[in-house]
């Protein structure tokens, strides 16, 4: 393993040749590549296409005090031989542009705008300039995420620069939804270009619950940043904060105790399975099977309440502590989970059993929603909805974080790319998961929970990522002055999937969009930060 | 006369199975699940609202500064301190227990906080000489 | 000539106070039924009653690009439908219109109701009342007809449209009744009456998510009393269906007369009847779940294919 890493690093700095101004091994699993701006396309066209490595995350920095330009990270990761390569290229303020790549790598649409919204970095020849973090009425000239951006001061609104598809002919009928919804749903505003009942177009309109994390962040300690990070949204906290600590934890060169690794991977457990069972129970929503809902609420409450029981928080927050976890479970609370965990495989075998064999259940969820393989890896969606389409990914076995290496599970994957792929990845899932906590207990070693960080140098950089219950969720992080945050990327799950699914609406009715909604689970908080 | 019921849904509805044997079963199963108010008590490791005991305190400042949400304040009152708790901010971490040397902070697992008057969710503890 | 008006005016009385109290109790059955079989305790039975006292106090906003239809059609739709409810017996074989009109009427009035309904939402221009009253009129372009075979049977049955002669014929014929074509008959109409009380599998009326709503999405430009009158009427309406299946399908047990033992009797297996159809249908509906929206016709088709059926069984044997 160790050799091809190596192997593959060499060739990768060979062909590269020229084209490159540095190449820095990092840290053992990630290596830094810095290129021009005009080589920017090559390069990544190089690690992507011939590589085949994946857009994990991209990043806009600010660096102008002490690099003396913008600066954009560009990572992927190279699942086969465990690696991330990151491609760094600077931007100086006079000439504040880089080269767009969206129209070859559509997954960058989203963080190209992202750049050009918060820093002012104009992608040029990007097809879809409109405004996305920011609405339309925020001031073009003001950019949060530059230094000089003062978080107290108000910026004035100006009159709406938003715009959506336009349709020509009389037949196509819009229809706009949300961003307040009748139900207690977390804010979208979707526009549908329609015909009859059959959606041709879905714009949807996110990032109304932005609330500028990241720059709340900057220069915020460590310590507490991670509160922050626990906050992003509701039912992901665990996997935020983990993500963080993983990140804080990287930047600092720090290994955690083998036993905090073993019970952050239970509590991930336990967190996809709350959000799982419950999802597979929502989505009955999507088409009045009020039983399904019924019972996928109960199943998720008894989750709920084991975590309660047993780390204080239904939600699982104010468990993770930068270097480990804050407190350890003993042998009454093995025996707490295993024999709550039992009772859920019975109940929601059951619940599965009820759905898959409901006939216009069945008939609602198969052939909905389609999303394609090409569409899949075109847009990098990860997650649940990636492996429902074909795409075979998961983060936990492909680049193992806490004590995935140790623990032996099986990635389901669907070719279907149907509303019925995701609910049934999601089902394999979960006893997947459920399989995973009885062998913790069975493996759990002795010993600390927790370490302590050593002092961590200004201006280094780590990376967290965690496979949320919707997806991989990114975290990439600078450190400042004091152990203080200098920049925080997250890049979530939803971040990546939100733009398929305007992709597997098209086609259907429009009262299936709830139903395909509900499918993907967005959180839209995790998405706007 | 459920069978009868079910033999007719089937004709009615094109090609449906037992499931709707399935579905009743499980539901009677189930029963009633939901409680009426009032709930019963949250877990013993529940963190709630805080208890302070003044009597302990060593005045250390530990607590105030390990608040992630700002939410405890000392302020000098007259001859004492008070020692100020605002739920309003409160994240319910619990970092103030767990930096509190003397044990004067810990947590509880009363999580009643509904109130008609912002002012109750202050709690000031009047701290001895 | 008065003895009979003043008789007939309190009876008048008498139905409609029937159509308004038991109509949000009905509902409120069906309610507390469908939260029992969702495992919850579920609200109070005399919830839609409060709900509706609230709804009836409390002053309506109304969008401002709204015109005058949005402000009358509630009180015409209303008024539709009481009007509908006493053409319909309930315990007793006839109903105190009865004279005046038979099922066609019936349908009609409902189907005028429905119509200011659909023409309400579309009133203020909001893209929900579109597609609802769009879907409504779609599916009551099917559902009609489906309703009128139903009964046509019956009419065949008993040889006439007038609900209170068709009560007395069957109730009279007791279990000679029981034959293919009335069963057939029976079927179709229940399935009609689910379609026409917006139920699952047509249309979900606990559902939050406007984009599949299709009664409910024609009432969201509606609150206060105008929303308490359309929620009221369609409770009623839900309540005539129910009446309507009662006389047409399970006659027996009704009062032929006032006299007070028989009317009482009659009362009390009528209460039981409307309990145990509340109660069919909230397990239907916990049981089954939505259709997609384009094979609904096909479950109406199925419908009237079964009427049909029943009206050729009927020429023939």
């Amino acid at each position: 393993m160790l050799k091809n890493k190596k192997l593959f690093l060499t060739r990768i700095k060979q062909q590269l040749g020229e084209k490159i101004l540095s190449f820095t091994i990092r840290q053992p699993n990630e290596t830094e590549i810095v290129v021009k701006k005009d080589q920017l396309a090559e390069v990544c066209r190089f690690l992507c296409q011939e590589k085949e490595g994946r857009l994990f995350t991209m990043v806009g920095s600010d660096e102008r005090e002490f690099a003396g330009s913008f600066v954009l990270y560009y990572v992927f990761s190279f699942d086969e031989t465990q690696q991330f390569i990151t491609v760094k290229t600077m931007t100086p303020e006079e000439d504040s542009t880089f080269p767009s790549l969206a129209a070859e790598f559509p997954a960058l649409n989203w963080y190209e705008r992202e750049v050009k919204d918060l820093l002012g970095l104009r992608p040029q020849g990007h097809p879809d300039l409109r405004p996305l973090i920011l609405h339309g009425d925020w001031p073009e000239e003001i950019h949060p995420l530059r230094k000089e951006f003062d978080v107290s001061q108000n910026a004035p609104r100006v009159k709406s620069r938003e715009s959506f598809m336009q349709y020509e002919g009389d037949e196509v009928t819009e229809i706009p939804v949300g961003p307040i919804h009748a139900g207690i749903i977390e804010p979208g505003h979707f526009r549908f270009g329609a015909v009859g009942d059959t959606v041709l177009y879905l714009d949807a309109r996110l990032f109304f619950t932005h609330r500028g994390l990241e720059k709340a962040s900057e220069g915020m300690p460590l310590s507490k940043a991670l509160f922050l990070a626990e906050r992003i949204c509701g039912v992901c906290a665990l996997s935020h904060a983990v993500s963080f600590a993983q990140a804080v934890e990287a930047a600092a060169a720090v290994e955690i105790p083998l036993r905090a690794k073993y019970l952050r991977t239970l509590f991930l457990e336990l967190e996809r399975l709350y959000n799982h069972i419950g999802d597979v129970g929502n989505i009955c929503a999507g088409f009045g099977f009020a039983v399904g809902v019924s019972q996928g609420t109960i199943l998720r409450e008894e989750l709920l309440m084991l975590n309660e029981r047993i780390a204080g928080h239904r939600y699982l927050r104010g468990i993770v502590d930068l270097g480990g976890v804050r407190f350890d479970i003993a042998h009454p609370d093995y025996a707490d989970i295993l024999s709550t965990l039992n009772k859920i495989e019975i109940g929601f075998t059951e619940l599965v059993d009820i759905l898959l064999s409901h006939d216009i259940a069945v008939d609602r969820m198969s052939k909905t929603g389609i999303l394609t393989l090409k569409q899949a890896n075109d847009l990098e969606v990860v997650g649940v909805a990636a492996r429902a389409s074909g795409r075979n990914i998961d983060i936990r076995r492909d680049q193992p974080y806490a004590a995935y290496d140790k623990v032996s599970f099986t990635v389901p994957v669907y070719t279907e790319g149907d509303v019925l792929a995701r609910i049934r990845v999601r089902i394999d899932e979960v006893f997947q998961s459920i399989s995973i906590i009885r062998q913790i207990f069975i493996q759990m070693p002795t010993g600390d929970v927790s370490v302590g960080l050593p002092p961590i140098s200004p201006y280094a950089r780590g990376m967290g990522w965690v496979e949320s219950s919707k997806g991989e969720t990114v975290h990439w992080l600078m450190t400042g002055p004091n152990e203080t945050v200098e920049r925080y990327r997250v890049r979530s799950a939803t971040y990546s999937n939100w733009p398929a699914v305007a992709l597997a609406v098209p086609g259907n009715i429009v009262p299936d969009f709830p139903l395909i909604n509900k499918s993907f689970e967005l959180c839209y908080a995790c998405c706007d930060r | 006369m459920r069978a009868a019921t079910v033999k007719a849904l089937n004709l009615a509805v094109e090609g449906e199975g037992n499931e709707m044997f399935e579905v009743i079963r499980k539901i009677w199963k189930t029963g009633v699940v939901t409680h009426k108010l009032p709930l019963r008590e949250a877990s013993q490791r529940y963190r709630g609202k805080l208890d302070i005991q003044p009597h302990k305190c060593k005045n250390c400042g530990a607590c105030v500064a390990a608040c992630p949400a700002g939410a405890i304040n000392v302020a000098q009152k007259g001859q004492g301190q008070e020692l100020s708790i605002a739920y309003t901010k409160c994240i319910f971490c619990g970092l103030c227990a767990s930096v509190c040397k003397v044990q004067a902070v810990q947590m509880t697992n009363d999580y009643h906080l509904a109130t008609k008057n912002k002012n109750d969710l202050i709690q000031v503890v009047r701290m001895p000489q | 000539m008065l003895e009979q008006m003043i008789q007939m005016a309190g009876w008048i009385v008498l139905q409609t106070a029937i159509l308004l109290l038991l109509a949000p109790l009905v509902q409120g059955l069906i309610k507390k039924s469908k939260a029992r079989l969702q495992s919850r305790i579920g609200p109070s039975i005399l919830q839609p009653s409060y709900d509706i006292i609230k709804y009836l106090k409390k002053d309506a906003v109304i969008s401002d690009k709204a015109s005058w239809l949005t402000r009358v059609a509630p009180y015409i739709a209303f008024t539709a439908v009481i009007t509908a409810g006493l053409l319909v017996p309930t315990f007793i074989v006839n109903a105190p219109l009865g004279v005046a009109g038979d099922i066609i009427m019936v349908i009609y009035l409902l189907g005028l109701a429905r119509f200011f309904t659909a023409l309400a939402a579309l009133d203020a221009g909001s893209s929900f009342g579109g597609m609802g009253s769009s879907r409504e009129m779609a599916l009551g372009a099917i559902i009609e007809p489906a309703f009128l075979l139903a009964l046509f049977t019956v009419c065949l049955l008993s040889g006439t449209t007038k609900l209170g002669q068709i009560v007395q014929v069957m109730s009279g014929k007791e279990w000679a009744l029981i034959d293919p074509s009335y069963a057939l008959a029976f079927l179709a109409m229940f399935i009609v009456v689910i379609a026409e009380t917006g139920r699952i599998p047509v249309d979900n009326p606990d559902t939050h998510l406007e984009l599949t709503m299709i009664h409910e999405g024609m009432l969201l430009e509606y609150s206060g009393r105008y929303l308490g009158l359309m929620l009221w009427a369609a409770e009623i309406k839900q309540l005539i269906m129910l009446n309507l299946f009662i006389s047409a399908f399970l006659p027996w047990g009704m009062a032929l007369d006032w006299s007070s033992i028989g009317a009482g009797a009659a009362i009390f297996i009528y209460g039981l009847k409307l309990a145990l159809l509340g109660i069919l249908l909230a397990v239907i509906e916990t049981a089954y779940a939505k259709m997609r929206l384009y094979k609904v016709p096909k479950l109406l088709a199925a419908s009237m294919a079964l009427s049909v059926l029943a009206v050729i069984m009927r020429v023939v044997m």
